[in-house]
């Protein structure tokens, strides 16, 4: 087992040089962020799972290609949005997307009352539908800024934009989203 | 500053990425102007929920799952390997190509053995040839007997194979030796073996098949020029004596249609050379004795014995050249009783002679004709 004290590009260095172990010392750094990423998009546990999977996978296939221009946890992001923004586009075409009603949503209060945790639970699924109605550039956008809180340049890097774009794009998609929330949490106050 | 410049803002707004100036302006804007304010309450509350989602726990063991998969991907070889280093893993493959290799042979040698069986036998007769000296006496070389059973094809196919067998073994006793009794024995050894299979048989009529090329070398160009043919002198004996036979083709009987048929008859066993000797010396013998006792009683001739029928029909099939066919029947002739012969139309005369290939002749041998009760002598 690599010491989780060394840098990602340290991992890198050693799984290019045969290492495999060091691979699974990124796997365990990144694997939240990148399952996250891939639930957000996908909204399924099990299809994010597996995307997660073959995105890490498809990663150690092509870590001799992995340069080190920029962070891995950058490549990774990138490889982890192709490969959910294909299966999201293969599932639209399936089916007519909905939100899974099952009980992955923690609570993020550890003890909240009934009717709180409800109504918190359906906000959730609320905004993962109109995250599920977005484009997938556009979804991409909003979980990488809003959700990951990633820097506009590494978005840049990401999804191999300019930082510009990033922005436009990133305001064009919070407009979609709020148009998508606002029959839900501002019809009352429109309505006033 | 206006709603277009607060909108340009907005977003840097909400990041708190402006400087506090621009910030200050957009803010007094955004309590001024309703609407504006509005829009940017909302953005941000859809900012708040989206960064409020909770995040998720991979699932338990994700890690090794996926460190498994990567130690799999790290054992199979790449293509290159695949395409290029065939045999690096040769060790775990050798069985399963042993294998196959092992039942294409099988199965190369079943369809093989298959094919054989299929293929058509060769039109042409087997020829159980007898090889004679050139010069050497007719009945030197006897056509061999073989009996068929109707009900077993293949014992009756085998049956002239043995003999052959035998007969070679005969041959090659009588070239180390050939005394002419040895000969004889071992004939009469045949002729008991084979009257024994058809007691055993008991099948009356015996079919004999026999084929004999009379233009193989050395039949007719001996020490005496023109030599006979062997099997004629074979007709006047019950039970053939083996000679030297090659076995080259055995076709079952009727395949071909002969070109010629004769009946003929067997002539009695004595010759009249020998009959008349021995009525000459019965009529010295008895003129002598006739002389010594004066006229004493004659002794009364025996009643005559019916001869013994060794076999009902006996059928021959010879392969003669065209131009030897009036030698042949000559010799026919001359050993037996044609009975029937052959009469073909003129059509079929000429195509006969026109044939570029040894005429087929069939001979029915008939046995011979029980002999007439002679005349009690005065």
């Amino acid at each position: 087992m690599v010491s989780e004290a060394i840098s990602d590009a340290e991992c890198v260095r050693k799984l290019q040089r045969g290492e495999t172990d060091a691979f699974e010392t990124l796997i365990r750094r990144h694997q939240k962020t990148i399952f996250n990423l891939a639930y957000r998009m996908l909204g399924d546990y099990d299809e994010a799972a597996e995307i997660s999977q073959e995105a890490f996978l498809s990663a150690y296939r092509a870590i001799g290609n992995f340069r080190g221009d920029a962070n891995f946890s950058t490549w990774l992001y990138r490889i982890a949005l192709n490969h959910a923004t294909t299966r999201r586009k293969s599932l639209n075409t399936r089916q007519q997307r909905s939100v899974p009603i099952e009980n992955t949503e923690p609570a993020s209060d550890p003890h909240p009352g009934p009717a709180e945790s409800m109504e918190k639970k359906e906000i959730r699924q609320r905004v993962q539908q109109a995250l599920n109605r977005l484009d997938p550039e556009d979804a991409a956008v909003i979980l990488l800024r809003d959700l990951q809180d990633v820097p506009y340049e590494e978005v840049a890097r990401v999804l191999e934009i300019p930082i510009g774009t990033v922005k436009s794009r990133l305001h064009r998609a919070r407009q979609a989203l709020k148009s998508e929330l606002a029959s839900y949490f501002y019809a009352g106050r429109k309505a006033v | 500053m206006n709603c277009e410049e607060v909108k340009a803002h907005l977003l840097d707004y909400l990041d708190k990425t402006l400087d506090t100036p621009t910030t200050t302006r957009v803010a007094t804007h955004l309590i001024s102007c309703a609407p504006c304010g509005a829009e940017a309450s909302e953005l941000a509350d859809c900012m708040d929920q989206v960064t409020a989602l909770p995040a998720l726990d991979p699932p338990l063991g994700f890690a090794q799952r996926v460190m498994a998969h990567v130690r799999e991907i790290e054992k199979r070889p790449t293509i290159w390997e695949r395409l290029f280093m065939p045999w690096s893993n040769w060790t775990k493959w050798m069985p399963l190509q042993a294998t196959a290799l092992v039942m294409v042979g099988i199965i190369g040698i079943v369809l093989y053995q298959k094919d054989n069986r299929l293929k058509p036998t060769e039109p042409t007769n087997r020829t159980l040839s007898a090889s004679v000296k050139p010069g050497t006496p007719s009945n030197e070389s006897i056509p061999a007997v073989t009996n068929q059973t109707d009900k077993k094809k293949e014992a009756a196919l085998q049956a002239p194979v043995a003999l052959a067998k035998r007969a070679e073994q005969v041959a090659e006793k009588k070239q180390r030796s050939s005394p002419s009794s040895e000969q004889s024995q071992i004939a009469k050894r045949e002729v008991e073996a084979r009257s024994e299979e058809t007691k055993i048989s008991r099948r009356a009529p015996i079919q004999v098949q026999e084929a004999i090329n009379m233009r193989e070398p050395g039949r007719f160009s001996g020490e005496g020029g023109f030599a006979p043919p062997m099997p004629l002198g074979g007709l006047r004996q019950a039970a053939p004596r083996p000679g030297t036979m090659a076995l080259d083709r055995v076709v079952p009987l009727g395949e071909r249609v002969a070109d010629y048929e004769f009946v003929v008859r067997r002539r009695p066993p004595q010759r009249r050379d020998q009959v008349e000797s021995s009525s000459a010396d019965a009529l010295k013998k008895s003129t002598d004795e006739d002389t010594a006792s004066g006229l004493a009683a004659r002794p009364a001739t025996p009643p005559p014995t019916a001869p013994k029928i060794e076999s009902i029909a006996e059928i021959r099939f010879y392969n003669v050249a065209p131009e030897h066919f009036e030698y042949f029947k000559k010799e026919l002739a001359s050993e037996a009783i044609i009975e029937t012969e052959p009469k073909p139309p003129a059509a079929k005369e000429k195509e006969i002679a026109d044939l570029d290939r040894l005429l087929l002749i069939k001979v029915t041998i008939l046995p011979p004709a029980l002999p007439e009760p002679a005349a009690p002598p005065r």
